[in-house]
C-alpha cells in the first residue's frame, strides 16, 4: 500500500506513511461527527416513549444525557485535533523535503539540460508545482481517503440496518460521483481542440506583445488586433464546447446530493405508512441523511485539485527521473591535450550538428573553431566540457576519456568565458571570487585588475563591496564580461573555452577586454569559439567547422593558402570591415 | 465587480436562480416537518397519514427543482464568465497597443502575458464559480433564521449558539486576514525568487564547483518558509478544531434544552415534533457556514492576486493630440531635449541639440550607455521628453498625429520579430496594398535573394511552421525589406543589426546603402569605420551631445573622437594568440 501510494504521488516514504495514517484520522474523524447522532437516536427513543403509549415513568435524564453529550463532544474535539495535526503537520514537512530533493536534482542535471529552457519559467512551474501539490496534500487528498472510508463503514452499517430505506440514503452517492468522473471524460474528448485554440491564442497574445513596436511602427494595429479577436473567438467557442459542460456538472454534483434527504422522506413516509418500518428508524434515516453527505460534499470543493494533481505530479516525476551524468570524481590526465576522436552529436529532435568531428587541441596552444552559424563551433566547445555526451566517437582529456569523468570534476580543469555571465545578489568581491571559493581577498583584487576591472569597480559607491543588483542588472555588458574573466582569471584554471563574441559587446571597451582575454590565455589550453577571423590569425590551429564537419585545419596563413572556405570568409570579413555608409 | 459590463444580466440572472434554487433546497426539511405532523396526528394508525405521502413527493420535487435553478444559473454564470474573460484579454490588447513602445523595453513580455493570463483566469473563476454561490451566501442566512425561529424560537436560539460561538472561532482564525494572507503570499514569493536565483545561478556554479554554498541560500529560505506555514497552521490548529467541534456540536445544547422543555411543554407531541426539526436542521447550518469561509477564503484570494496584477496595466498611453498638425519637409531637430527614464533619477538625455536638414545622414556614436540608442528612439516618439522639442519636418512630434509620424519615419533596430506568417505577408505588412512585385523587389533591394532561394516555396513560405528557420541575420534583412518597402522619407537606424552573424553582416550592409539612399538618416554606429563618410557625427558621452562635426574636423579637433578613433584602430589590429598585442 505505501510502496503504491508512494509511486503514484511521488512522496517520500515517511510521506506515504503519513499520507496513510492522515487518510485514517480524516475517516476516524468524519466518523466521529456521526456519533452524535447515536445520542441523538438514544433520545428520541426515550422520548417517544410516551407516544408509543409505553409508559416508563421516568422522563429521561437529563444531567446522564448532558454528561454524555459533554463526552461525544470531547471525543470530537480529540479526533479533529489528531486530524489536524497528522494532516497539516506532516504535510508541510514533506512538501520541505520535495522542495529540497528537486533542487538537489537540479544541481546534479547536466549542464545541457538549462541551456535550453527558460529558467524562470522552469522555476516557476517547479515552485507552483510544489505549493499546489502542498495544498492537494494538506486538505484534498486525505479528506477523499476519508471521505471515502468513512461513507463506506457508515453506508454497510446503515444498510444493514434496512436496506431499502439504505438504498434511498445511499443511491445520491455513486450518482454524484458518476455525474463527476462522466464531466471529466466529458472535458477530455473537447480537450484536444480546447488545448489547440488556447495554443494558438498565447501564441497570438505572445506574438503581439513581442511584435508591438513593429505593429505601431506600421500603423497596423487595427489590422493586427482583428486578427487576434478572431483567435479569442475561436478560443472561447472551444473552451465553451469542452468546459461548460464538465464544469457545470462537476457544481451540479452537489446539489444532487440534496436529493437523498427527499428520497428518505418519501421511501419512509411510504413505508411507515405501509406499516413497513417504525417510526424510529424513519427518524434514524433522517437524522443519518442529514449528515451523512457532509465529508462527500466537503470533497467536491476539492475535485478539480484532485484531478489536476496529477498533471503537476508526472512533471515532477520528470525532472527527479532525468537521467544524470555519472563518472569518477578522481582521476589522473597526462597533460592538458584535448582530443576530438570521430566526434559525432545531434539534439533531441533529430538535428545532427556534428558528424565525424576530430582534431587536437593541444596544451598550451590556441585552437580557434570558426565557421558559419549553424556549423556546431558552440556545441564543439561545450561537448569539450561535458555539458553533453558525445552520441559517436569519444573526447579525450590528457588521455582520459571525459565522458567517464564526474561533470564537476572534470570541471575543475576548465575555465570558461561565455556570452551568458550569471552574476548573483551580492558583493562585486564575492561574485569574482567565485573564481576560487578561498581566494583572499588580495588576490581577487589582483584579478580584478587584470581583468581590467578595476577603474569600473572603483568608480562604484562602495568599490569592491558594492552589491550588485540582480543577476547585475545595473551592470553594462562589457562589465559584466570582465568579471566573468576575472572569475575565469582567478581560477587559474590549464583550460580556457572562450567565446570571442564577449569581446565585442562593449565596443568603447573592446581593447580593454581583448587586453584581459589576452592575459587569460597565456600558456594554457585554449579552445576559442571565433567570430571574426582578423581576430584568429594568431591562434596555433584553426579548425574550420562546415556543416558539422572539419573543412580544413591549420594555421592560418596555410589555410589562406590552401583558399576554399576560410579565405572566402575573411574576404567577405574584410568588406565588411572596411564598409562605410 | 464592475468589469461584467454589458453580461450583467446573465449574472444578475444566475445570482437570482441560484439563490432561488438554494432557498428551496431547504423547503424539504419543511416537508419533513409536515410528514411527521401527519404520522404524529394520525398515530397509532399509521396508515391513515396519507398525506404524508404527499409531502414526500413534494420534498422530493422542490429539491430537483432546486438542482435545476442551480443548473441554470451555473450555465448562465460560466457563459457569462467566458465572455468576459476573452473580453477583458481583447481590452488588454488593445490598451497594450497604446502604451509608447519604451514601455515594452522594461517589461518582458512574457511578465505581461503571465499577468494578462492571470487577470482574466482569476476574473473567470470567480464569475463562473464564487459569484452565483456569493448570491447563495447572503441569501441562506435569512431563510436559514427564519425557519430557525418559525416552529419554537427557544429550540432556535439555542441552535444559534453553537453558530455564533463558530463564527467567533472564524474570526479568531481569520483574524486581520488580509495581511496574513499577504505574509502568505510574500513567503511564497521570498521563495520563488530564491528559486529562480539558485537555477540561474547554477550553470555557473557547477563551472567553479560552488554547488554546495549556493545552496544554502535556497535551502534556509524553504526551512523558513516551512517554519513559518507549520507556525501559522499549529497557530491555527486549536481555533480551527474549535470552529468545526462549534458547528457540529448543537447537539449538546439541543439535547438539554430539549429535555428541560419538553417536561414542560404544554403539547408533547407538537413540541417533539418541533424537536425533531430542529435536530434536523441544525446540521444545515453548519454546512452553510462551512461554504461560506471557503468563499471568504477564495475571495480574499482573488481580490490579492488582481490587486497584485492590476498595477501593470495602468500604464499612461500615448497622448494624441487633438489638432494634429503635419510635417512640413523631411528634416529632424532636437531642440534642447531632456529626458529621464520612468523610474530613473538620472537625466538619460542631457540638453541635447542638433539639426538634420533633409536628405542628410548624421550618426550618433560613443561608449555604451552613453544616450545613443535613447536619442534616436525618442524621434518615433518611444518616449515622451520631459524637456525641449522633438521636432520632425519642424513639428513637435508631440503635435502630430502617431499615424502621420509613423509614416514619416522608418526605425531599424534590434531584436526584430517576424509574424508567424509567409515572407510575403511579413514584407507586405509595411504597405497593405503593395503588389507581389514591389515586395519580391523590396525583397532583392534587402539582399534576400537567397534566402528565397532556400526555400521551395520561396516568397509564400510559412515562418514559424516546422522546419522554416531563419537565422538572426536572415530575419534581419527581412525586417529590412519591410522597411524598405514602407519608403518612409525618414530613417533611424542601429547599425548593431548587422552584427547577428558574420556571413549576413555584409549583405546587411549592402541593404543599409539601398535603404537610406536620398533619405534623411541618422544611424546609431558602433563601428568607427563605417561612418567615416557621414554628413555629421554626434559623438555622445553621459547623455550629452560632446562633438559634433564630420570626421575629419573632429579629428582635426583632436578631442574625445579623435582619441576613440586610435582606441578603434587598436581593437581593430589586435587578435588571439601568442602575440596578442597589449593595449
Amino acid at each position: 500500500m505505501r510502496k503504491y501510494l508512494q509511486d503514484r504521488f511521488a512522496l517520500s516514504e515517511q510521506g506515504a506513511r503519513d499520507l496513510i495514517k492522515g487518510g485514517l484520522y480524516c475517516a476516524i474523524a468524519d466518523i466521529s461527527l456521526m456519533v452524535p447522532l447515536g445520542l441523538l437516536v438514544l433520545v428520541l427513543d426515550a422520548l417517544l416513549q410516551p407516544l408509543i403509549g409505553v409508559q416508563t415513568g421516568q422522563p429521561p435524564d437529563i444531567v446522564l444525557y448532558t454528561l454524555l453529550g459533554l463526552l461525544v463532544l470531547g471525543f470530537m474535539y480529540v479526533c479533529h485535533w489528531l486530524q489536524y495535526t497528522s494532516v497539516y503537520v506532516s504535510t508541510y514537512s514533506e512538501s520541505a523535503a520535495c522542495r529540497i530533493t528537486l533542487a538537489e536534482k537540479l544541481r546534479k542535471l547536466p549542464l545541457s539540460y538549462f541551456g535550453k529552457k527558460d529558467l524562470s519559467d522552469l522555476t516557476n512551474t517547479i515552485m507552483g508545482d510544489c505549493a499546489d501539490l502542498e495544498h492537494a496534500f494538506s486538505h484534498a487528498i486525505p479528506q477523499f481517503i476519508g471521505a471515502s472510508i468513512s461513507t463506506v463503514l457508515v453506508g454497510i452499517g446503515l444498510m444493514a440496518f434496512d436496506w431499502r430505506m439504505g438504498l434511498a440514503l445511499l443511491w445520491v452517492m455513486p450518482v454524484a460521483l458518476v455525474i463527476i468522473v462522466g464531466s471529466k471524460k466529458l472535458q477530455e474528448s473537447g480537450l484536444e481542440k480546447h488545448y489547440h485554440a488556447k495554443r494558438v491564442c498565447a501564441d497570438g497574445i505572445q506574438e503581439c506583445l513581442e511584435t508591438v513596436r513593429d505593429i505601431k511602427a506600421y500603423n497596423r494595429e487595427e489590422f493586427y488586433l482583428a486578427g487576434l479577436d478572431k483567435k479569442l473567438d475561436e478560443a472561447e467557442r472551444a473552451q465553451i464546447a469542452s468546459e461548460l459542460m464538465s464544469g457545470i456538472f462537476v457544481k451540479s454534483a452537489e446539489m444532487v446530493l440534496k436529493l437523498g434527504l427527499a428520497t428518505v422522506v418519501l421511501v419512509g413516509s411510504s413505508m411507515l405508512i405501509a406499516g413497513q418500518t417504525d417510526l424510529l428508524v424513519f427518524l434514524v434515516f433522517l437524522i443519518a441523511a442529514s449528515r451523512i453527505y457532509d465529508p462527500l460534499t466537503g470533497i467536491m470543493a476539492y475535485i478539480a485539485e484532485i484531478f489536476h494533481a496529477d498533471v503537476r505530479i508526472n512533471r515532477m516525476k520528470e525532472i527527479t527521473n532525468h537521467p544524470v551524468q555519472e563518472g569518477v570524481e578522481e582521476y589522473s590526465t597526462n597533460g592538458y591535450d584535448i582530443v576530438f576522436d570521430h566526434v559525432g552529436f545531434s539534439y533531441n529532435e533529430g538535428e545532427t550538428v556534428l558528424k565525424d568531428v576530430s582534431f587536437t587541441a593541444k596544451q598550451g596552444e590556441v585552437t580557434a573553431l570558426v565557421g558559419p552559424s549553424g556549423s556546431g563551433k558552440s556545441t564543439a566547445a561545450k561537448l569539450a566540457a561535458r555539458f553533453w555526451d558525445a552520441e559517436q566517437g569519444k573526447i579525450t582529456l590528457g588521455g582520459v576519456d571525459i565522458s567517464t569523468v564526474d561533470p564537476e570534476a572534470l570541471l575543475k580543469n576548465y575555465a570558461i568565458v561565455f556570452q551568458d555571465v550569471v552574476l548573483f545578489h551580492g558583493t562585486v568581491m564575492e561574485n569574482i571570487r567565485l573564481g576560487r571559493r578561498d581566494a583572499t581577498d588580495e588576490e581577487v583584487m589582483d584579478a580584478a585588475k587584470m581583468a581590467m576591472c578595476d577603474e569600473f569597480v572603483s568608480c562604484l559607491p562602495q568599490g569592491y563591496q558594492t552589491v550588485i543588483g540582480e543577476n547585475g542588472s545595473t551592470l553594462s555588458g562589457g562589465e559584466r564580461q570582465r568579471i566573468s574573466i576575472a572569475r575565469a582569471l582567478l581560477k587559474d584554471a590549464p583550460i580556457v573555452l572562450l567565446d570571442e563574441a564577449t569581446a565585442s559587446l562593449d565596443v568603447d571597451n573592446e581593447t580593454k577586454i581583448q587586453a584581459a582575454i589576452s592575459r587569460l590565455i597565456k600558456d594554457k589550453t585554449v579552445l576559442v569559439i571565433a567570430h571574426r577571423m582578423r581576430t584568429v590569425a594568431n591562434a596555433d590551429k584553426i579548425v574550420v567547422l562546415e556543416n558539422g564537419c572539419v573543412a580544413q585545419q591549420g594555421g592560418s596563413d596555410e589555410l589562406l593558402q590552401q583558399g576554399g572556405l576560410y579565405r572566402h570568409m575573411v574576404g567577405l570579413q574584410q568588406q565588411s570591415l572596411e564598409w562605410s555608409i | 465587480m464592475e468589469i461584467a459590463g454589458r453580461h450583467r444580466i446573465l449574472i444578475v440572472i444566475a445570482c437570482i436562480l441560484s439563490a432561488i434554487g438554494a432557498v428551496l433546497s431547504l423547503i424539504p426539511y419543511v416537508c419533513i416537518w409536515f410528514v411527521i405532523r401527519d404520522v404524529f396526528l394520525a398515530w397509532p394508525d399509521l396508515s391513515a397519514a396519507t398525506g404524508a405521502t404527499r409531502y414526500g413527493w413534494l420534498a422530493v420535487g422542490f429539491a430537483a427543482l432546486g438542482v435545476v435553478l442551480y443548473f441554470v444559473a451555473l450555465m448562465c454564470s460560466h457563459l457569462a464568465a467566458f465572455r468576459v474573460e476573452k473580453n477583458m484579454r481583447k481590452e488588454a490588447m488593445r490598451k497594450i497597443v497604446t502604451l509608447p513602445a519604451g514601455f515594452f523595453d522594461q517589461n518582458t513580455s512574457g511578465r505581461m502575458r503571465k499577468i494578462i493570463d492571470d487577470n482574466a483566469g482569476i476574473t473567470h473563476t470567480f464569475l463562473a464559480h464564487q459569484v452565483p454561490d456569493l448570491a447563495g451566501a447572503v441569501v441562506l442566512p435569512f431563510a436559514i433564521l427564519a425557519l430557525l425561529f418559525a416552529f419554537d424560537w427557544r429550540l432556535g436560539i439555542v441552535s444559534l449558539i453553537p453558530l455564533a460561538v463558530s463564527v467567533y472561532y472564524l474570526n479568531r482564525m481569520m483574524g486581520g486576514d488580509q495581511s496574513s494572507i499577504r505574509k502568505y503570499m510574500d513567503a511564497l514569493e521570498e521563495m520563488n525568487t530564491e528559486a529562480v536565483e539558485y537555477v540561474r545561478g547554477i550553470p555557473v556554479v557547477k563551472v567553479f564547483q560552488q554547488t554546495v554554498y549556493s545552496f544554502k541560500n535556497f535551502h534556509q529560505s524553504i526551512l523558513n518558509y516551512k517554519e513559518w506555514v507549520l507556525d501559522y497552521a499549529i497557530c491555527c490548529r486549536s481555533p480551527m478544531t474549535k470552529y468545526t467541534i462549534a458547528l457540529n456540536g448543537t447537539f449538546v445544547l439541543l439535547i438539554p434544552a430539549g429535555l428541560l422543555l419538553i417536561a414542560h411543554a404544554p403539547d408533547y407531541q407538537q413540541f417533539l415534533l418541533n424537536f425533531i426539526f430542529y435536530i434536523l436542521f441544525a446540521p444545515v447550518c453548519a454546512l452553510m457556514m462551512n461554504k461560506i469561509m471557503h468563499m471568504a477564503e477564495g475571495y480574499f484570494v482573488a481580490i490579492e492576486a488582481v490587486r497584485r496584477v492590476g498595477e501593470i496595466l495602468d500604464g499612461e498611453p500615448l497622448a494624441e493630440p487633438r489638432h494634429p498638425e503635419h510635417p512640413k519637409d523631411n528634416s529632424v531637430a532636437f531642440k534642447d531635449v531632456s529626458f529621464t527614464y520612468p523610474g530613473s533619477r538620472e537625466k538619460a538625455v542631457r540638453n541635447v541639440s542638433f539639426a538634420i536638414p533633409e536628405g542628410k545622414t548624421f550618426a550618433l556614436v560613443g561608449p555604451s550607455g552613453g544616450g545613443k540608442t535613447t536619442i534616436a528612439s525618442l524621434i518615433p516618439r518611444f518616449w515622451d521628453v520631459q524637456e525641449g522639442s522633438v521636432e520632425v519636418g519642424g513639428v513637435d512630434v508631440h503635435l502630430m498625429a502617431s499615424k502621420d509620424l509613423m509614416d514619416q519615419v522608418a526605425f531599424v533596430f534590434q531584436n526584430t520579430r517576424l509574424f508567424k506568417a509567409s515572407i510575403l505577408e511579413n514584407i507586405r505588412f509595411a504597405r497593405p496594398g503593395a503588389d507581389r512585385e514591389d515586395v519580391l523587389r523590396a525583397a532583392e533591394l534587402a539582399q534576400c535573394t537567397d534566402i528565397l532561394d532556400k526555400f521551395s516555396q520561396g516568397l509564400d513560405t510559412v515562418i514559424g511552421t516546422d522546419g522554416v528557420y531563419l537565422s538572426g541575420g536572415e530575419q534581419q534583412r527581412i525586417a529590412l525589406a519591410r522597411a524598405l518597402l514602407k519608403d518612409a522619407p525618414i530613417v533611424v537606424l542601429d547599425e548593431a543589426t548587422a552584427f547577428t552573424d558574420p556571413e549576413n553582416e555584409y549583405q546587411i550592409q549592402r541593404a543599409f546603402e539601398t535603404l537610406t539612399e536620398h533619405k534623411t538618416v541618422l544611424m546609431i554606429a558602433h563601428r568607427l569605420s563605417s561612418v567615416r563618410n557621414v554628413d555629421c557625427i554626434l559623438v555622445v558621452q553621459g547623455g550629452e551631445v560632446k562633438e559634433q562635426g564630420t570626421h575629419d574636423d573632429l579629428l582635426a579637433q583632436d578631442g574625445l573622437y579623435a582619441e576613440m578613433w586610435r582606441e578603434y584602430q587598436r581593437s581593430v589590429a589586435w587578435k588571439v594568440g601568442k602575440e596578442g598585442n597589449d593595449a
